[in-house]
Formats: structure tokens, sequence, C-alpha cells
């Protein structure tokens, strides 16, 4: 190899410049075809290949004196016929594959000009290979074979281009250094123009690819460890075995070097191996090669012997054989520098391992695939296919090769359907980028072009509400053999469990569970639970306000599936369809839940989430999934009629605030946005009259549908930040849900109608509408004003006086928290109202500066008019896009 | 001093965008201003590149200025990887 170490002179660097230029043009050019222009040439280089495989692999035997002529032919034709096989339907121009479903396109793209270096071992099929994977891709290459395989790698060069220049493919599209220093390499390694260095070869090539910064293709050495297991085929193995070592005297860096023989089989198996026309070294022997053909300094194989036949091996170290001694099998003991031959031989020596057990062989297989062969190649021959299975878990190779030759296995297409290749990727064992055969896929970059997927909406309520007055006559409808209702101490006072009881069908058993007036613990759960258990029940009736409620539904949680555990299923989550922990579908108890709403704000009655107290870690624990949703809802007002009038307005104001926050989330849609919307409209005007005149039958019915209705809207669409806010100062200051809500409410409405300064990244906001449908809702309510500014503004005023008229505090300075105190909770305030996935809904991404500005504004309290920075008026109706 | 030059404008034959650029090519002098109309051109093969990067060299040389009309995106992609684009003007 003319390699003197000497800088490169001016002209060896304008010779090597003219190369790339016109590799760069040919690119260039190259990049206008179509895949039929590709395809046309393709089919005509390959048949050249097919035609000149013997001719090539003369050339190659003359010049390198390495290897078997027919075996060399034979690989000249599996990289042309073989590889066309693989690429010949392959779209490797445009699309090339297409998911419509999920809007998924990959297109190609060429990499442009590639380097190659080409090894001495496979020459000509290495660049018959190199070319048809090229022209299939659209690229142009520029060769450096081997010093001592350049003539027959330039003549198959040489071949290819002709024939694919002929065949429309741009002039220069492959180059060949006439001759070539590391000098040389190096500098077409950092080149810019090169696009990708593709290294087959030793060790020293790859490793120079791999530091050159560039993306590179390196694939070296390996050492393939064989398992014959006793339960194999041994004929078939041993057969198979010589066949790979001795294809091509044993170049292909993926043929056997040590068999790990069990023990059972061992005699047998050298014994069949003898027959065939092996030599089986004895322990003499066996030292002589160790410290003959591996090199005692380096532990490396001596070059002298890659690719020779065995006898000539033999007869080179002083060893005597049969004159047609196909392979030098040797004995060791062992894995490791001790062990000379435990290393890469790409020649016809064998070396083999008796092992006594399972467990042994594995170990020595693993040692071997560690000295030199991670991430390339390893074979087992076995019939039993857990050993099979766990010898693929305990071997880092890229290619696993089963009951079949290693060498011209791994090639691939020929013994098994792995893509055919002359390059073997060796993962990061072999400081690889892949494990995979390289193909024509490694030859481009593919573009992912990916459509916007619109989000899969959903709408889900109880399969059945009944609403207005009586309606809880209804459960007339629903036979059921045991009947637990839920519901608590006052409720039961005022003779609303007795309603209900007397609305049963007259042969239902009917058992009543009093629980707490508060947030249900755990405690709480389990006795219910019991209770269910003890009547087996097959229908719960829950009547309540939202305690009671959600303490049913997670009551018929744990009463059909004992195995939920609520504090699992409390995990967070973004994205309900995605989330990781799943609710249980297996279920041991099958019960009715029906749900009879004594308050009109939670609407607990329709929604899939339920609240629970944890005493012992001192939080509530939030589930929600839809299959708590109950199965039936009532919506009586009788049973409201007599709710005191703070608890009126709390749960009125959290009815409108469910309303409003569900008709701005980015995950409302045309069916959320009705419901929102008319429960907007029907708080508006008649939780006043609700609060005013407690008596009125219509006022409360229309609130307690209201309520209902706006939660079928929030269990779709959610909530948002106010809900956040409102969540931690509630916690915080021990505020009642609807009066903390009250607080930050106009507040809200002026944020998120103004220009958000954070987005929400969700593929559901298609546009920020935040301000358009606050307009909307101010047209629904008549409020006036021309523009959506306007419009914002008098909602935000409308929304303070129905404040101001159901007496609400208006400030949180109101309800005697001094600023100091509200000062110094203020960062557990931001940070538990960020923390709170109630705003991940909301049209603007709140930042924590953001949060603390809300706090401040509502513990000043009014004072809002116009919604600072609003966006520029625009029409109502562009509210939908 | 020097007499500004009027702008000429040669139409380039798509079937003959070689033969055409290498006459535009040889009649380039020093202070040209040339435009290439390639609205017909849809693809360009070695020898319209190979033409194209001597016109460039030409240009530069006598500091003439070239613009390409009409280009379409395929052959300016192709002007883009030869790294030619750089050393034209274009207008559409």
């Amino acid at each position: 190899m003319p390699d003197n170490g000497a800088p490169l002179s001016e002209e060896r660097i304008a010779y090597l410049e003219n190369l790339v230029s016109q590799a760069r043009t040919a690119a260039a050019i190259f990049s206008q075809c179509t895949q039929a222009d590709v395809d046309r040439i393709v089919k005509p280089m390959v048949l050249a290949g097919l035609e000149k495989a013997q001719y090539l692999a003369r050339l190659a035997i003359e010049e390198t004196r390495i290897g078997v002529l027919e075996d060399k032919a034979i690989k000249n034709m599996v990289a042309t016929e073989f590889v066309y096989n693989y690429v010949k339907d392959k779209p490797t121009v445009g699309v090339i594959r297409e998911d419509s479903e999920r809007g998924l396109i990959e297109l190609a793209e060429p990499i442009g000009v590639i380097f190659s270096l080409t090894p001495i071992t496979n020459p000509t099929s290495t660049v018959l290979f190199k070319c048809i994977m090229a022209i299939k891709t659209r690229n142009a290459v520029i060769f450096s074979p081997h010093p001592k395989a350049w003539r027959c790698c330039s003549e198959a060069v040489k071949i290819m281009y002709e024939t694919a220049v002929k065949n429309g493919a741009p002039e220069g599209v492959f180059t060949c250094l006439e001759s070539h220093t590391l000098e040389d390499n190096a500098y077409l390694m950092h080149h810019k123009d090169v696009g990708l260095i593709d290294a087959t070869g030793g060790p020293g090539a790859v490793k120079a690819a791999y530091s050159s910064g560039k993306p590179a293709l390196g694939v070296g050495p390996g050492n393939t460890p064989v398992y014959l297991e006793k339960t194999a085929d041994l004929d078939m193995a041993v057969v198979d075995i010589i066949t790979s070592k001795t294809f091509d005297n044993g170049t292909i860096c993926a043929s056997e070097q040590t068999v790990v023989i069990d023990d059972e089989v061992y005699d047998r198996v050298l014994k069949k191996f003898a027959e065939l026309g092996t030599h089986i070294c004895d322990e003499k022997e066996t030292e002589l090669l160790g410290h003959t053909v591996i090199d005692p300094a380096t532990g490396f194989m001596q070059p002298m012997a890659i690719g020779q036949k065995a006898a000539d091996i033999a007869r080179f170290i002083g060893m005597k054989v049969k004159p047609n001694t196909k392979l030098l099998i040797a004995p060791i003991q062992g894995v490791g520098r001790e062990h000379p031959l435990s290393v890469e031989k790409l020649f016809p020596v064998l070396a083999v391992y008796r092992a006594k057990s399972v467990d042994e062989a594995l170990k020595v297989c693993v040692d071997v695939n560690h000295a030199g062969g991670l991430g390339h190649t390893a074979v087992i021959f076995s019939n039993n296919d857990a050993i099979v299975r766990q010898f693929g878990n305990m071997i880092n190779a890229g290619r696993i090769i089963v009951n079949s030759p290693g060498s011209i296995g791994a090639l691939g297409g020929v013994y098994n359907d792995m893509v055919p290749t002359f390059s073997f990727g060796c993962g990061t064992g072999g400081g690889n980028s892949t494990t995979d055969n390289v193909n024509v896929y490694h030859y481009l970059n593919i573009k992912r072009m990916a459509r916007r997927t619109p989000a899969h909406m959903w709408f889900r309520v109880p399969n059945q509400i009944y609403f207005n007055m009586n309606a809880v006559e209804n459960l007339r409808n629903f036979p059921s053999r045991s009947t637990v209702i839920i519901s608590n101490p006052p409720l039961e006072q005022i003779g609303h469990v007795d309603v209900v009881r007397r609305s049963l069908p007259a042969q239902t058993q009917v058992r009543v569970t009093i629980i707490p007036d508060a947030e249900p613990d755990i405690k709480i759960i389990a006795q219910g639970v019991e209770a269910l258990n003890f009547y087996k029940a097959d229908q719960i009736i829950a009547l309540g306000g939202g305690s009671v409620i959600d303490a049913a539904k997670i009551m018929k949680l744990k009463y059909e599936s004992p195995q939920a555990d609520l504090e699992e299923l409390a995990a967070p989550f973004l994205d309900i369809r995605k989330r990781v922990v799943q609710y249980p579908t297996e279920k041991i108890n099958h019960s009715r839940l029906i749900a009879i709403s004594t308050t009109s704000g939670t609407g607990s009655e329709v929604t899939p989430f339920a609240v629970m107290t944890d005493k012992e870690r001192g939080i509530k624990v939030t589930l929600a999934d839809y299959s708590l949703t109950p199965d039936v809802a009532i919506v009586d007002p009788q049973f409201v009629m007599s709710m005191p009038k703070g608890l009126t307005v709390d749960t009125g104001v959290d009815c409108l605030t469910h309303a409003l926050e569900a008709g701005v989330s980015i995950y409302a849609s045309a069916f959320t946005d009705s419901n929102a919307m008319q429960a907007v409209r029907l708080v508006f005007k008649y939780l006043p009259e609700a609060y005013e005149n407690p008596r009125d039958e219509e006022a409360r019915t229309m609130m307690h549908n209201a309520a209902c209705i706006a939660a079928i809207a929030f269990s779709n669409a959610s909530v948002g930040v106010n809900h956040a806010l409102a969540h931690a100062f509630g916690a915080r200051f021990g505020v009642a849900h609807g009066r903390a809500n009250a607080l930050m409410l106009p507040h809200v409405i002026a944020y998120n109608a103004s220009v958000p300064t954070k987005f929400m990244p969700n593929p559901n906001q298609r546009a920020y509408v935040a301000h358009k449908k606050y307009a909307m809702i101010a047209d629904l309510l008549g409020l006036g004003g021309h523009t959506i500014e306007e419009k914002v503004a008098k909602l935000v005023a409308a929304t303070e006086e129905l404040l101001d008229r159901l007496a609400v505090p208006r400030s949180i300075a109101e309800l005697g928290i001094s600023k100091q105190e509200f000062e110094r909770a203020m960062p557990d305030l931001a940070k538990n109202a960020f923390d709170d996935p109630s705003w991940r809904s909301n049209p603007r991404m709140p930042l924590i500066s953001e949060l603390v500005e809300l706090y401040w504004s509502a513990y000043r309290g009014r004072g809002i008019s116009q919604p600072k920075s609003a966006p520029k008026p625009e029409k109502v109706e562009e509210a939908y896009v | 001093m020097t007499t500004a030059k009027t702008p000429t404008c040669l139409e380039v034959d798509g079937d003959n965008a070689a033969s055409a650029l290498q006459g535009a090519c040889e009649k380039l002098e020093s202070g040209d201003e040339l435009t290439l109309d390639f609205s017909w051109v849809v693809r360009v093969d070695p020898g319209a590149l190979r033409t194209l990067e001597a016109l460039a060299q030409a240009a530069a040389e006598r500091t003439a200025k070239i613009t390409l009309r009409g280009v379409n995106v395929e052959v300016y992609k192709v002007l883009k990887l030869a790294r030619l684009a750089s050393r034209f003007s274009f207008e559409s």
C-alpha cells in the first residue's frame, strides 16, 4: 500500500477534489430520476454482474490469493441475483411507504456522495452489492478498495459503471481511487460533500470511518460462537458447519469460530466431523496452531492464513494432515488470550469446546461473543426451543442463526428470510449504529411526513337520564333482587331516602347504608363494599350530593373489582386514552349504579370522576375513568327544594364555572358546546331566582337541570385554570369549592380572553378562539356589545353582577385573609395550582407567574372591565374553526 | 469610462439546454448582464450542468451577471445539490 504518511500534494488534492466534484454532479443529476428510471438501470447491472461472476471471482483469486474460486463466483451471484430479488420491488424513490390511517408518509432522499471502502476478503461481491444499492437509491459512490484487491475491485466498478451509464445513470456515478494512501482516505472521509462513509473491512478502516465525524456504516470483524446442543440434528449441524466454515476458505466474517458442543454428543460430533474430511487436532497440534496462525503479540489472526486452504495452512506450519483436509478442528479448554484459537479466524480452522452442561455451554458462548464478536453473528443448532430462545437472550449479536450455516445464513436470503447483504451491522457492541444487515434503506435518508392527526373526540354520558319533578318514579323501571341505597344522615332525616325506597318495585329487597355527610375516606368505602358484598347487591342507588355519589362510584368499583388499587388508579395522566394505569375490566360482581343528585352543582350523577380522602396521607385522591360514570342519573328537583341558600350559591357558581370552562376548553366540541352554552344561559336566568325564592319550583328545576347539563359538558371537555386555582386555594384556606370558584371566575374570563403568552400544545386547538367563545356566550345572554372585546367585557361585568346579587365574597381579602398570610401562602398556592391537572384543557397554558397574578387579582377583587391585550375584534361566528 | 450594456435575454430550449448554454458561455463578455429563461427546462442533464458550471466560472472571471429565470423547483434543487445555486441570480 503506497502509504508514506506525507501530507497530500496539491496535485493529489486536485485529483481527489475532482473525484468528489464528479460524484457530486452525478448525484445532483441522479436526484431527478424516477423509480422507473432507477429500476431500468438496476436490472441490466445485475445481469452484467451475473454474467461476469466467474470472471470477477477469478480476478479476485489471482490478485488476492485468498479464498476459493467457485465460492467467490457464488458470492458474486448472491450479491447480484439475491440482492436484486430483495430490492427489485422495493420503492426507493419518492414515497416509499404510506400509512394513510396514521397520516404518515415516508419519502426517500438520496444521501448524495458515498465514500466506500471494500475489503480484501470479499472484494468483488462487496463492490457489486454496493453498486446495486447505490443505483437503486440514486447515490454516487467513490470506491476505495483494499490495496491488495484493487484490480479486481476496479474491474467490478467498471463493469457496473459502464452498464449503469449505458442504461441512463449519470456519468461520474461511480469512481474508483486509482491508488490510495491512508491520507487519501482521511481526506475523503472528512470531505464536506461526502454524505456517508460505508466502510467494510478491517478494524482500522472501520475505526477511521467512525472517527471521521461523518455518518458511517462501519462493518468490521466478528467472532461467531456456535452452540451445538444435544437435541440438534447432528448430521445436519456437522455438514452445515463444514459448509459454512470452508466457504471461500472461511473469509466471511460471520463464519463459525468456536463450536461449543454438549458433552453427551461431543464424541459423536467429532467422529462425524472426522468422517467428512476434517482433521481433529491433538493437543500438540492445537498448541502449534495457536501460536502460528494467531499472532502471539497481538492475539489476532495472522494475515498470511486468511482465506487459505486447511491443508495449505497445515503444511505451512509443519503439521501433517491428509491432502484433501477441509478443516482443522482444534479442541480448546477455554476462551481468552491463554486460548489463542478462541478468537476470529478467517480461515478453515475451527475451535471446539466440550461443555458439561447447558449453563456452561452458554457461558462459553457468551465469552466467545465478548472476545471480539459483540453485535456480529452467533449460531445455534438445537431442537429445544427454550434453549434457542435463551441463547438468543444471552448473546449480543445482530444475527442469531438457528440450525443453519453461519456465514451463508448471515448473508440472508439463502437459508432464511433475512435481508441479503454483504455488510453486517454490529450494533453498539461493534461500534456500529445498526445491527441490521445493511441494505438499501441504509443508503437513504428516510423523511417522515406526518400529517396532523385529528384527535379522536368523544361524548360519553350515562345511558339514561331522567329529569324534572318526580323523575325518581322512574326507579320502578329497574328490577332488582337486592338494592342498597347509600345516603347520608340529613337526607334520611328529611325523608328523601323513604321517597326513593317507595319508588322501587315492590319485590325489591332494599337495604340502606348511611355514610357521613363528608368526602368519603377509605374506611367508609370499605364498609360500603362490605355491605354490598353482604347483601349481594345487584343495584346501588346513591342519593346525595357529590360526596355520596362519589363514594358510591368507588364502592361499586371495589365491589365489582376487588383487586382495584385505588392509589394506583389515581395516578396522574395527560390524556385519558393514553393513561398508564388502566381501570379493571374483570369483574366478580355486577351491579347497576343509579345516582340521584340532591344538590345542583357538581353534576356527579353524570360525571366519570370521584374524589375521596386519604386521611392517613392527608390528601385527596381523584379517580377519573368513564367506567365510574353512573349507569342511570335521576335529576329530580324535589330533592333540592329545601337546599339552603348558601349551598344553592356554592353549587350554582360551581355549575356556572363548569359550563364556562367547558365552553372555552381546548377539548370543547359542538357536542359539549351545546350543553355548556345552555347551562350558562340557565344559570344566569335561574340561579338568582333559586337563590332569592328557594321554593320557586321552575327555578329549582332549571338549576338542577343546568348542573347536570354543565356536568355533561365538562365530563367530555373538562374544566380549566379556574378550577386549578380554586382547588389549591380552597384546600389551603378551607374555602368551599363554589366560593373559591366565584373568587377567581371574572379574572379567569379576562385572562383567557386575552392573547396567550403560551398556547396549549394540543392538536385539538386548531385556533385560539376562547375570546370568541366568550363573546358568543355574551350574545347568547343578550348582553350587547359590538366587538368581541366589548362582548367579553360585558360577560365579565355580567358575571360580577351575578356574583354580587348572590352576595358571595368578591375578594379574598373579604374572607379575612391578610395580605401577609396570602403572600406567605403564595409559593405553595402557585405550585399546587400548577400541579393541578384541571388546567390541561385550558385555552391558555398558564405560566406560574400568571397564576400568581391571577391569585393577586382575586385577592384584590373587583375592577375588571377590559381584558389586557385583547385580540383584535373579529367576527364571533369564527369561533368555530 | 465604461458604458452600461443592455441586458440580454436568452431562452433555453428544454431539449437542447446544453448547447444553448454553451453558446451563451462563449459569447459572454465583461460586464454582461445575461438572463437565461429556463421556463421550458424541466430536467437538466450532466452536459447542461457542466456547462452551467463553466458559465458560472466565466461570469465570475468577467464580472458578468447571470440571472436564471423561471427555474422549476426540481431543477433548482439540482443546482443546490451541485452547489451552483449560489453562483446565479434567480427570478421567477
